[in-house]
């Protein structure tokens, strides 16, 4: 796959819906820019400049260049993909999971998983780490800073 | 007399207990940060953002400060034990550093850090309480057309400074500037772009988007590989002091680097990185000897060190005085000032004089902290530097998912953060740069609402922005930069031989 292509492409996407969405608001009206003028002109520029890099991504000269360039791996490591995935499946859970099992559970599952299962630490390491992280986390938080962490359905 | 009554104020309000200890927990942390290899001055203010948002506005911006150029301090003392940059200003005393590190002179080269750190930090401070006032009393007399104009400038100066790709960086500015519009319209009120949702009438959070790209994007890139094992040299108390002789080779370049650094900081996307840069490049080009340099020699790490701290401080002059942050840093540190309901810029010296002196003096106390902190601290340092990546990388998403989510008590902004740290990542791995993003978006929607102003003045018509000379000024030069890269490429097919030889210089 070529990265500039996939890029390019992206930001095209992200600029026409600006550019669209701006035709909703008052772009320009007697002589006064209104709230869409600015996302308007904006996602002009953001369209123009992502085709600039996508024609030079499908120039012809360029073309060998970025061949040789798709060849070099994506991931410098065979497994890098699955701890990257699971990473963000932990992130994930954990917002889902905040508002129903609270707080302190949530952030010990997770700190457990993410400890256990990316670059495995022992047993005993992960679990000390685990509680004494929630416990400080939970004291430096929400006893002194004051935020109200999600307490879930306990009511802890 | 106002010199003075000014100096007793910065005093006063630095030196109260609170303060004070907002100032040593900001440049503790903001060293710790620094000295974690892939968390750099960026991340670690981002990281400790919402911290200091239970603070008052005073203690909250002295413990941000201190962070950043806590953080400097840190990210020299990875350079010179690891070969690592804690962050990227910290690049070319990698050099020399690690060469005099491994010669068994790790101690003097800390310590050189440390103390040219300090003069650099501290000339600016006074060049700060020098310049800021007059500054900001012509930024005083500014229009519409003026702010928009100065506010343009300083992103194209990012733009053009920022690493990689031009036109990435200006696409990323331009993204930037869009995602600053989803929310409430300031001037006509109107909801745009919030899809019906409300936890973006408010529009999108400052601290999850600069969470998710310096801190969960970086935690990414780092898990690909996992990690080799450092070389980490031992350095013992007794030899942290330089020599006499390496004070007498150092002095020079700790004065150049100083004034580089002052200038380059106060340029809109120069700062600490290009300054620390210019300055190990100059001492090379004076030396009489330039083949020492990156063989262990102490000119080569106290001038990059003196520069970029020099830099740091340089940096708040446009920030105070105009309202313009010139570095990401410095607009994440803006933002911070905005949900404290206070603007920088002109206006900050005359409604919150206690905090814009407070600050300044807390910078002064700052980094007499950590000259008299660092150095025995350094072996604490080098234990945390040990501390494995499996364990750090956790507990940094933790703190991003805790801090995201305390600003507002918002599940929402997690969300945002998570999907902030997805795009980051992949922003790295397509090299786009995340500096220009974040200035945009803190900078955007001012610029709007001056740009829209200065459109309603003139009704309608741009040439408002060339018929007054500042705004004309800023402007052109604005318009030339960004054209120049093109006009410099054709110029280079025709005389190739001439710009390379220009490019080798540096």
């Amino acid at each position: 796959m070529n990265r500039e292509l996939f890029s390019s492409v992206f930001w095209l996407a992200v600029g026409a819906l600006f550019f669209f969405g701006s035709f909703r608001y008052s772009i320009f009206r007697s002589g006064i820019p209104g709230a869409g003028f600015f996302p308007f002109m904006g996602g002009i520029l953001l369209i123009v400049l992502s085709l600039v890099v996508l024609i030079s991504a499908l120039a012809p000269s360029k073309k060998q260049l970025t061949a040789e360039e798709s060849k070099e791996k994506f991931f410098s490591q065979k497994d890098s993909y699955k701890r990257i995935l699971l990473a963000l499946l932990a992130l994930f859970v954990y917002w889902l999971a905040l508002g129903y099992l609270g707080f302190l559970l949530t952030t010990f599952l997770f700190m457990l998983f993410l400890l256990r299962f990316i670059d495995p630490q022992r047993w005993i390491t992960t679990l000390t780490v685990s509680f004494l992280t929630t416990i400080s986390a939970y004291m430096l938080f929400n006893l002194w800073l004051k935020v109200r962490l999600p307490p879930g359905i306990w009511k802890i | 007399m106002d010199a003075i009554s000014h100096l007793y104020l910065a005093l006063r309000i630095s030196l109260d207990p609170f303060n004070l200890l907002a100032c040593f927990l900001g440049v503790l942390f903001g060293t710790l940060v620094g000295v974690l290899p892939g968390l750099g001055p960026t991340a670690a203010i981002s990281l400790l953002l919402p911290i200091t948002f239970t603070l008052t506005p005073v203690q909250s911006i002295i413990m941000l400060a201190g962070i950043y150029y806590g953080a400097q301090y840190g990210g020299s003392t990875t350079s010179i034990l690891v070969n690592i940059p804690g962050e990227a200003s910290s690049v070319v005393t990698c050099l020399d550093g690690y060469q005099m590190a491994r010669k068994g002179r790790a101690g003097p080269a800390l310590g050189i850090s440390a103390f040219g750190s300090f003069i650099g930090g501290t000339f600016t401070i006074v060049m700060l309480m020098l310049l800021a006032p007059p500054l900001a009393g012509i930024a005083l007399k500014f229009g519409p057309p003026e702010s928009a104009s100065i506010m343009f400038f300083g992103l194209t100066m990012v733009t053009y400074l920022s690493s990689g790709s031009m036109v990435k960086a200006l696409m990323m500015a331009i993204f930037g500037l869009l995602l600053g519009c989803i929310g409430t319209d300031l001037i006509t009120g109107q909801q745009r772009y919030t899809l019906g949702i409300i936890d973006l009438e408010d529009g999108v959070g400052l601290v999850p988007v600069v969470m998710g790209l310096f801190g969960i994007s970086e935690v990414l890139s780092n898990l690909e590989n996992l990690e080799r094992k450092r070389e980490i040299f031992k350095t013992d108390m007794r030899g942290l002091l330089p020599t006499k002789q390496d004070w007498k080779d150092s002095a020079g370049p700790i004065a150049r680097g100083s004034l580089v650094g002052f200038f380059l900081g106060l340029l809109p996307g120069g700062g600490a990185l290009i300054a620390s840069l210019i300055s190990y490049a100059m001492e090379k080009k004076i030396a009489r000897n330039p083949e020492k340099f990156g063989t262990g020699d102490i000119r080569g790490v106290a001038g990059p060190e003196t520069a970029n701290n020099a830099g740091a401080g340089g940096a708040f002059i446009p920030l105070m005085s105009l309202g313009i942050p010139c570095n990401v840093v410095l607009a994440i540190l803006m933002g911070a000032f905005m949900i404290h309901k206070i603007t920088p810029g002109p206006l900050l010296l005359k409604e919150h004089p206690d905090l814009f002196w407070g600050v300044v003096g807390s910078m002064y106390v700052g980094n007499i902290m950590l000259l008299i902190l660092n150095l025995p601290l350094i072996g604490i340092w080098v234990k945390i530097l040990k501390i494995p990546y499996a364990i750090l990388f956790p507990l940094i998403f933790l703190f991003c998912l805790i801090g995201s989510y305390s600003l507002n008590n918002s599940l929402f902004d997690i969300l945002t953060m998570i999907i902030f740290g997805i795009i980051g990542y992949f922003m790295k791995k397509f090299h786009y740069d995340a500096a220009p993003l974040v200035m945009a978006f803190v900078l955007g929607p001012m610029l709007e609402e001056n740009l829209r102003q200065a459109l309603l003045i003139s009704r309608g018509s741009p040439g408002i922005f060339f018929s007054r000379p500042i705004s004309f000024l800023f402007v052109t030069v604005s318009l030339v930069l960004l054209v120049s890269p093109y006009l410099l490429r054709l110029f280079r097919k025709q005389r190739p031989g001439l710009l390379i030889k220009e490019g080798d210089g540096l």
